[in-house]
């Protein structure tokens, strides 16, 4: 009778799940026509008089022609050279291959609109996006948070696969920059993410996840050359997983890893599991005229914690897990040259973060007379150390047909990456060096009423460096931490090829254009590619 | 404002500068674990524990570490990481007609290093006779004819594994709160006490029920030859027409048939049903137990219930483990995570692999017989003493 009962209340909390997400379609278009309707009131203009009149990568143009906009300070905002300025977009996505981390699924599908949006006011500008996700990743295995995650090493996994995960996810994004005097502005931009997440399968996860980034910063042009910004933001991520079974008296082992094959793992028919990350950081920007330097610091903390639910037992509700802290500092340097309609744009970039994982040691204690029992940390132990250095070069060429559209253009790239984690007691460790490098080139070809573009990305993964020293070999170290460290650390190209046409349906101000993108990535044996189909409206 | 802001800033930067990110505070301890031989070992003449195993087990990140202990009968364990720790070791010698068999386990928080000053206490058995054993548990069923789960044969059998008749008067059988694949939410008070939501006693006789040394009783489900009986199962693999007592439910009279046997006694019966039933798959863990006194009034003196804000109606009852005389836990499979008795009792449960229905079960393993008299294993490990995936064989002591 018991058992009958509870599976009653898994399957309908199921049911609830898939029918939350089926809600959420609804409550996602209906936002989508409101958001819409918002802007379709305002009065916009077409920029140019050719077929789009802006570019397509839009972002690419604005860091072009305004590098402290790379910056992140929402105060540079009010420096956008784009005053008004609206697109609609829908997309099409599919990946596949077995070039991948072990977690990722076999294939993805996915279904995307976006809209996002500048408009100047006066002293305001103003920008706003909007963003809906729905994705269906089939064959899974090993990953039972909403994303694949491989920022951390406290990761939740079961063991059979074939999973599909069915995620929604909503991205709302508003900004705004006001120039206080002619020499100050300051800014504010705030961007919430919600999704929620389900898989098919036993042991299947329900993930409900939610970001919130809030930014504040300010930016003083002390001479008609000189220009000193600073920002302070903060960002919260939440992460809330229940697993459960649906199937009459079964239970699952469910793994939670610690880092280079260590794990506990618990047999249930219900689990929960929550991760918790509090980041905050600032960055400091300087631009004297043609040269923009900026640097940066982050601080993270994330906790974990894992309840088992029975019923009544609040004690059994919440115990901490681990605790993972960050500390990243960057530093880059751009040089711009804008000789006629041409940009030239140097930057140089370099990233350190460290990490280090800790894992607490909890005891039933009893807090009090009534019989009322807490985890209690009486001990919390550095386990674990994670260091990545990053080195990045970059040059790229812009010539513009216009003041927002680009004619052609090239870039080249140098990525230099150092990756290395280290357990202790018993000590293990992972090291990987990587270079990276870019090449593209892009050209918009204008026809009549309409015009094209074609854009081609070539990029191969040289390893320089790898070696790994595990102590014992088991089933996650076989599994997942060795297929995921060949991922990361091998030898591979990849080719992307984007064309887009475009044509206006509407003199001087609105146009529609068709974006197919196909990028392939391939190493000796294995490869993967993908696929995006987008169609977009520019108003 | 712009002042502020870098202050702000500078001071930010200060904050993040605070931590030594490239020498995180790393800790190992070492522990050393003595093992004095008790008094009673030595007076048959053991006089060292060297070269004995130990095994120190992990209990957060299951691994096991194994030692050999010293002439001094010392065990050193270098350089664990800190954590909660479950040690175990036993020792079997035989002197004349006498086994000696001692086993040490226990619990170590290793959140320091452990001097040998601060020895451990360890529990040593003598084995020379034993008391009442659980000596065969089947409960994974049979399949029938019709490819159906058939598990209404399923049995009990308790051992006199001494040397001298036993009464089984103040014997209960007892089942624990939880099965072995969920979380035991008692786990609090393991150390000390087990919770169970049956015990059933044998039925009133003036005389007690004695029982011969290398005697033993059978608490069948259902008292009746499965294999023959229209009732039965012709694929069961036991005939308990002649068990002893018979497990019955008194709430009703068309479900559970009162067969000859006589019934045994339900003191405490928290999901009463129309029958009893021990998990087909394993989970069940299962004791003896002997309580002095009065047992119904132990038992409305010793109700517990879950939850300690609001707690549930439905009540245990909570049983000293001084009060055990033999437990078994049984699991699922190997990869068993919940204890739901402290190791003192059963260190590791046993399983039928074969899963339900198999129509097979658990079995004590005979150590040696004396004078014709089987003497079970009895080392309170489970996983060690009992051969598991046998054929039944109730009532056949050889």
């Amino acid at each position: 009778m018991i058992v009958t009962r509870n599976t009653i209340k898994k399957m309908r909390l199921q049911h609830q799940t898939y029918f939350r997400i089926s809600h959420n379609k609804y409550l996602s278009i209906f936002t989508l026509i409101c958001f819409f309707s918002v802007f379709a009131i305002q009065r916009v203009d077409a920029q140019e008089d050719n077929a789009r009149g802006i570019d397509t990568d839009i972002h690419s143009v604005i860091r072009a022609k305004t590098p402290i906009m790379r910056s992140g300070n929402p105060a540079s905002l009010y420096y956008s050279p784009v005053d008004s300025f609206i697109i609609l977009a829908t997309q099409y996505s599919h990946q596949s291959g077995n070039f991948k981390s072990i977690s990722t699924g076999d294939e993805l599908n996915g279904l995307c609109a976006q809209t996002f949006s500048f408009q100047r006011l006066d002293k305001v500008m103003l920008y706003g996006s909007f963003d809906y996700l729905n994705q269906k990743e089939q064959g899974m295995q090993y990953s039972n948070t909403y994303h694949v995650r491989h920022d951390t090493p406290y990761l939740f996994a079961d063991t059979i696969g074939g999973d599909t995960y069915k995620r929604e996810q909503f991205v709302f994004t508003g900004a705004l920059a006001y120039s206080v005097t002619s020499r100050f502005a300051i800014g504010g931009k705030v961007n919430y993410m919600t999704g929620y997440g389900a898989q098919d399968r036993d042991p299947r996860t329900q993930n409900k996840i939610s970001t919130t980034l809030v930014s504040i910063g300010g930016m003083y042009q002390l001479t008609e050359q000189l220009k000193l910004g600073g920002d302070l933001f903060y960002n919260y991520y939440n992460e809330d997983i229940e697993t459960i079974v649906v199937e009459k008296d079964a239970v699952y082992t469910i793994f939670n890893l610690t880092g280079l094959g260590t794990y506990s793992k618990h047999k249930e028919s219900t689990f929960y599991r929550l991760y918790q990350r509090n980041a905050y950081g600032s960055n400091i920007q300087f631009e004297w005229k043609n040269n923009l330097l900026t640097a940066g610091y982050k601080k993270f903390k994330e906790n974990v914690y894992d309840g088992r639910r029975e019923s009544g037992a609040n004690w059994s509700a919440r115990k901490h897990d681990s605790e993972y802290r960050n500390n990243t500092w960057k530093a880059s340097y751009i040089y711009t040259l804008r000789p006629n309609d041409f940009v030239h744009q140097f930057s140089i970039c370099a990233k350190k973060a460290d990490y280090i994982g800790s894992e607490p040691l909890q005891k039933l204690i009893k807090l009090n007379e009534n019989n009322v029992y807490q985890w209690t940390t009486i001990a919390k132990e550095d386990k674990y150390t994670r260091k990545q250095e990053q080195l990045r070069f970059s040059y790229e060429l812009s010539k513009f047909r216009s003041r927002l559209q680009r004619n052609y253009w090239i870039g080249f790239e140098m990525d230099y990456f150092n990756h290395s984690e280290q357990y202790y007691v018993p000590d293990m460790s992972l090291n990987y060096k990587n270079l990276y490098t870019q090449l593209e080139a892009g050209k918009y070809i204008k026809m009549n009423k309409s015009g094209c573009q074609i854009n081609l990305v070539y990029g191969w993964n040289k390893n320089l460096d790898r070696d790994t020293d595990f102590t014992y070999d088991n089933f996650i170290t076989e599994r997942i931490i060795v297929p995921d460290y060949l991922f990361f650390s091998s030898g591979h190209n990849s080719v992307k090829a984007q064309i887009e046409y475009d044509f206006k349906i509407d003199a001087n101000k609105y146009c529609v254009g068709l974006n197919y993108n196909l990028h392939n990535q391939y190493s000796s044996s294995n490869k993967r590619g993908s696929l995006t189909i987008t169609l977009s409206a520019f108003l | 404002m712009k002042l502020r802001l870098i202050y702000i800033v500078i001071l930010l930067l200060i904050y993040a500068c605070s931590e030594d990110w490239s020498n995180p505070s790393i800790n190992t301890h070492n522990i050393k674990i003595e093992f004095a031989i008790p008094d009673v070992a030595i007076k048959e003449g053991l006089e060292t524990y060297e070269g004995i195993n130990v095994q120190l087990y992990n209990t957060r990140k299951d691994y096991t570490i194994n030692a050999i202990t010293d002439s001094n009968g010392e065990v050193d364990f270098k350089e664990l990481e800190p954590g909660f720790y479950q040690y175990n070791t036993s020792y079997e010698e035989e002197r004349g007609d006498v086994l000696i068999s001692l086993n040490g386990s226990g619990n170590i928080e290793v959140l320091d290093d452990i001097s040998e000053k601060n020895d451990l206490e360890v529990t040593f058995e003598q084995i020379k006779g034993g008391n009442f054993v659980i000596r065969e548990f089947y409960y994974s069923g049979s399949k029938t004819v019709a490819g159906k789960s058939y598990s209404s044969d399923q049995y009990i059998e308790v051992y006199n594994n001494s040397p001298e008749s036993l009464n089984a008067n103040k014997i209960y059988l007892v089942e624990l709160e939880s099965y072995g694949y969920t979380p035991n939410y008692w786990s609090y008070m393991q150390a000390d006490s087990i919770v169970v939501k049956m015990i059933w006693a044998l039925p009133e006789s003036s005389e007690g029920h004695i029982i011969a040394p290398g005697d033993g009783f059978i608490m069948a489900r259902d008292a009746l030859n499965h294999r023959s009986d229209p009732n039965g199962n012709p694929n069961s693999p036991v005939d308990l027409g002649n068990a002893d007592f018979e497990f019955w439910s008194d709430k009703t009279t068309t479900g559970d048939i009162d067969h000859e046997a006589p019934n045994m006694i339900d003191k405490l019966w928290t999901y009463k049903g129309s029958d009893i039933a021990f998990h087909t798959r394993g989970g069940s863990a299962i004791a003896i137990v002997e309580i002095p006194g009065n047992v119904d009034e132990y038992i409305n003196n010793n109700l517990v219930a879950k939850g300690a804000i609001t707690p549930s109606s439905r009540l245990f009852c909570k049983i000293p483990n001084e009060y055990v005389v033999d437990a078994v836990e049984v699991l699922w499979d190997d990869d068993e995570t919940y204890k739901r008795m402290d190791i003192s009792l059963d260190s590791r449960g046993t399983y039928v692999a074969a899963k339900s229905p198999s129509g097979l079960c658990v079995r004590r393993k005979i150590r040696r017989f004396i004078e014709g008299r089987a003497i079970y294993q009895d080392t309170n490990n489970s996983y060690e003493d009992f051969d598991h995936d046998v054929v039944p064989q109730p009532g056949i002591y050889k």
